[in-house]
């Protein structure tokens, strides 16, 4: 197995991908940040003060914006496998193909993992000169900021593995991009106002993360931070295991 | 391993596509120390039949074996068995070494063994460059090299010499033969022109719609040739009735020519002396390996399952 993780982090780091989406995430967390902070106490917008603990954490989970790369990078990780046809030379090396998809969501793991610290990290060195800038104080233990950090951390670690799980499943890049952000910007979020089906969606992927970070969406109850974690990587565990039962077990091409 | 080691074994292996038979009761055996092609038409079933070698498909029934097991049950397949399938397998950004230092690390074997790998099929000025801008033959080379990482004993080629230039060729009969000869392993290679592997193979197994049509050496191949005289003569016309009252065939070739077949170049010579016709030329001519080779598998009946409604569909399989 230790010959196969190797494998698989060599996939990563011999191409461009890692670190362009890496750039990719930190844009997107630091933009995240930065509308919140810079739209505050403008006319038109409700939010609390920069002082309300309600809107420091909403700041600091703004650095979940990142997880749409670390997503898109797990996808990428396994489907470029079978638009390549690279998992040929990866099954013949292991014909046990549970065991390349368990190192495939390991590296995946760890590659998110990169991204969420990398964009927690962005989030803290805008935030906190700028509101020294401003006079406010950072209230890191007393309002819960560093587990909303820590939150966002895992949100963008465990994509990276729900990402490996659609693309196992999924197999074609293209479509499993596509499906995956019109579910996570369409599908979803139609889930949530639905009036029956609305207390189902606390379970759903999208919110599961959103409960790491306990920013909820349209005033719905979400899980708690753990066990939104838990339920979004299951989610990921589960995808990869329907795409090894469905496809990966079967011949290849 | 014992005397299973290297050895190829194919055993009533059937696949199905849907209602499609690529390969249909198919046994053969590959032997270590010789080149073995693997031949037959295009769509004869020869790739289906080594992705069940190599346990990429699963036969719909019988069973193949890779040194006496199934391609998924070796211990360490990549130091086993080496395969090179027909498209390549590549990601375009990534560098030679770097694309070989990836298998190297799932194989098990060091990264100096992928250098070694590169040397041997003479990439290593390349290395560093990403696989996109690789010509066929290069492409073909390094996929030669990722197979030889493990040091494997059995080799699976699948139509290797595709996008070689003939300098490329002439490289890869010398590395076939030395890795059969010299070091004792099993190289399979499949082909679907005969002449292009004539000099490089030891034995041949022919597939023709999924059905073994021969498998033996090829010097046993040369025995089933035709042989025919050919005669160049001014005047052909006064020499066929006389060489088919003798039981030949006889067709004409050319103005001032005749093939016979039937008869050897002494019999149609005194044949020519008796009736007083005068001779240009006389010799015997033995068809192509190539013309054997055709029409071995031209005389096939294609097996389509569908096609036949009383056939029963074979185990295992779903509409």
């Amino acid at each position: 197995m230790s010959g196969l993780l190797r494998s698989e982090a060599r996939k990563v780091t011999t191409t461009k991908l890692w670190w362009g989406m890496l750039l990719g995430s930190i844009a997107f967390a630091a933009l995240g940040v930065v509308s919140q902070i810079a739209t505050n106490g403008l006319k038109n917008n409700p939010a609390l003060p920069l002082n309300d603990p309600v809107t420091q954490r909403a700041i600091f989970s703004s650095a979940v914006s990142g997880y749409l790369f670390s997503v898109v990078v797990g996808i990428i990780l396994i489907t470029t496998e079978f638009r390549h046809f690279t998992s040929r030379p990866t099954f013949l090396l292991e014909p046990r193909r549970g065991r390349v998809i368990a190192a495939k969501l390991l590296v995946a793991s760890a590659v998110g993992l990169l991204y969420g610290f990398a964009d927690v990290a962005v989030s803290v060195a805008i935030t906190v000169p700028w509101l020294s800038a401003k006079g406010v104080s950072v209230g890191w233990l007393s309002n819960g900021l560093v587990i909303v950090m820590v939150g966002a951390l895992f949100v963008i670690a465990i994509f990276a593995v729900v990402g490996v799980g659609v693309g196992v499943l999924m197999r074609s890049q293209v479509a499993a991009v596509i499906a995956t952000l019109a579910y996570l910007f369409v599908v979803e979020p139609l889930i949530s106002v639905i009036p029956v089906i609305k207390e189902a969606y606390r379970y759903l992927p999208g919110a599961a993360g959103g409960a790491l970070t306990g920013v909820s969406r349209n005033q719905v109850t979400l899980l708690s931070n753990w066990q939104g974690g838990l339920m979004l990587l299951g989610w990921g565990l589960l995808f990869a295991f329907l795409g090894w039962l469905l496809t990966v077990r079967r011949d290849i091409a | 391993m014992g005397d299973q080691a290297g050895r190829i074994v194919v055993a009533n292996v059937t696949k199905t596509f849907g209602t499609v038979r690529a390969v249909q009761d198919l046994s053969f055996t590959v032997e270590p120390g010789r080149v073995t092609g693997f031949l037959g038409p295009n769509g004869a079933g020869k790739t289906t039949t080594m992705r069940v070698v190599l346990g990429l498909a699963e036969p719909t029934s019988g069973s193949a074996t890779v040194a006496g097991v199934p391609y998924a049950q070796l211990p360490h397949p990549g130091r086993t068995v080496g395969a090179v399938l027909e498209s390549t397998s590549f990601h375009p950004a990534r560098s030679a070494r770097d694309h070989l230092r990836i298998y190297a690390a799932a194989a098990g074997v060091t990264d100096r063994r992928a250098d070694e790998v590169l040397a041997m099929v003479g990439l290593t000025p390349v290395a560093g460059q990403p696989v996109k801008g690789f010509s066929l033959g290069m492409r073909q080379r390094l996929a030669l090299a990722t197979a030889m990482l493990g040091d494997p004993a059995v080799l699976i080629l699948d139509e290797p010499a595709n996008g070689l230039d003939p300098e490329g060729i002439v490289w890869l009969r010398g590395f076939l033969r030395h890795l059969a000869h010299t070091d004792g392993r099993t190289v399979l290679v499949s082909s679907h022109v005969l002449s292009e592997v004539e000099q490089t193979v030891d034995s041949v197994v022919i597939i023709a719609h999924g059905h073994l049509v021969h498998e033996g050496t090829l010097d046993e191949l040369r025995g089933e040739r035709a042989v025919g005289v050919v005669v160049q003569t001014p005047t052909p016309e006064t020499l066929v009735e006389p060489l088919r009252s003798l039981g030949a065939t006889v067709t004409r070739a050319g103005e001032h020519g005749l093939q016979v077949t039937g008869a050897s170049a002494a019999t149609v010579g005194h044949a020519a002396w008796e009736a007083g016709v005068e001779l240009h030329g006389l010799r015997e001519e033995a068809s192509s390996l190539e013309q054997v080779f055709i029409e071995m598998t031209e005389d096939v009946p294609a097996p389509v399952g569908d096609a036949a409604p009383s056939a029963q569909p074979a185990p295992g399989t779903t509409a």
